[in-house]
């Protein structure tokens, strides 16, 4: 009994220890944001409108270089923090912030439960 | 003293306080920001700047172009907008002899509506009292050709003119690429009109507006005191609406 009462801490603890590595995971590989933010669907399509038949080829074609201004990415990434109280609430804050308080609890009563294992105190049970 | 005098002293009186509500009247009119069309296509060009040069309205949509980069320690935020409308004079060569672009606050976007939001409030350039970003163009200094085709002649320049942001006016000089394109039977079934591309980079610093003086996402390193601007503009001598109808 006692043996299935760690493994299951010791789950409890595992899962939110990768949920969290998960959550910076995917908060690298999508641009480490300071801020939740979408893909905008309208934004895309008028940049590919402003792609196709824009003045700017026809400078281009002439042989004028008229730089190109920096592109501001249009895709999703997971910020640090929420970008909004509507969708973009996920973030590593509002997802790996929780995990931590589960994995940092799990850590708490695996200490305190081995610490009562060692001393040979039995449980606390209501009289 | 006789009624004569009197009446001499009150025509005169009547006359200067004319002529001065004339003066301080055409003051304010030239300070005023012009204004916009009635499709929003374009600014209205004031009859003094008319007569100057040659009119270069700038194309809304799909070909006029800010960006602006806050690079923060915390934090790096990109905005972008399509929404300039404006117009300038174009003299011989590179020179602009003067002009007017209004960038929409409303239209500047991050990716990110809430910060948007922010970004409107009165916090920080607070549109609702003061909608657009205004540039006017003085003058033009240190005209220099670069490139020269056929098609086309491109220009190094310094346009010197007045920044208003947040109902602060500046003034700046901005290093810029003027290329000038005339009208020709190529250019004409694209795009009507002789073009015209203004292409430059310069910094902004926001409390130089009034902007974020001491504001906690400044001293905090979220937002940058100075900023990035580029601008691309491509603009015709013919009027948007034509432009666009033509696309």
């Amino acid at each position: 009994m006692r043996k299935l009462q760690i493994i299951w801490r010791l789950g409890v603890l595992g899962c939110a220890v990768l949920m969290i590595a998960m959550t910076l995971v995917l908060w690298s590989a999508t641009g480490r944001a300071g801020y939740t933010k979408y893909h905008d669907p309208d934004r895309a399509q008028r940049d590919a409108e402003a792609a196709s038949g824009s003045i700017e080829d026809l400078f281009d074609e002439a042989g004028a270089e008229i730089e190109a201004l920096p592109e501001v990415a249009n895709r999703f990434e997971l910020g640090l923090l929420p970008g909004g109280l509507d969708k973009s609430i996920p973030s590593v804050l509002t997802i790996a912030g929780p995990a931590s308080l589960i994995a940092a609890g799990s850590i708490f009563s695996l200490a305190l439960f081995t610490k009562r294992l060692s001393s040979g105190t039995p449980k606390p049970t209501e009289s | 003293m006789t009624r004569t005098t009197t009446n001499r002293i009150r025509r005169s009186t009547t006359l200067l306080a004319a002529i001065g509500a004339a003066l301080l009247t055409a003051g304010i009119a030239s300070a005023e920001d012009a204004a916009p069309s009635e499709n929003g296509l374009e600014l209205i060009v004031p009859g003094a700047h008319q007569d100057l040069g040659t009119v270069c309205h700038a194309l809304k949509g799909k070909d006029a172009q800010v960006t602006f980069t806050s690079d923060a320690p915390l934090e790096f935020i990109k905005g972008t907008s399509n929404q300039v409308i404006g117009y300038t004079i174009a003299g011989e060569g590179g020179e602009l002899l003067a002009g007017e672009f209004h960038l929409p606050i409303d239209s500047l976007d991050t990716g990110i509506p809430m910060r948007d939001k922010h970004m409107q409030s009165a916090r920080w350039l607070e549109s609702e009292t003061y909608p657009n970003v205004v540039f006017r163009i003085a003058e033009t200094t240190g005209i220099k050709e670069t490139k020269s085709t056929e098609m086309f002649t491109t220009y190094e320049v310094t346009l010197i003119g007045d920044m208003t942001i947040k109902g602060v006016t500046r003034e700046m000089s901005i290093p810029a690429t003027i290329t000038r394109m005339p009208e020709s039977d190529k250019t004409r079934i694209r795009f009507p009109g002789d073009l015209l591309a203004i292409r430059c980079s310069y910094p902004i610093v926001l409390s130089d507006f009034g902007i974020g003086e001491s504001d906690p996402g400044i001293t905090a390193g979220k937002v940058s005191d100075d900023l990035t601007l580029e601008t691309r503009l491509f603009c015709s001598t013919a009027s948007p609406e034509a432009v666009m109808s033509n696309r």
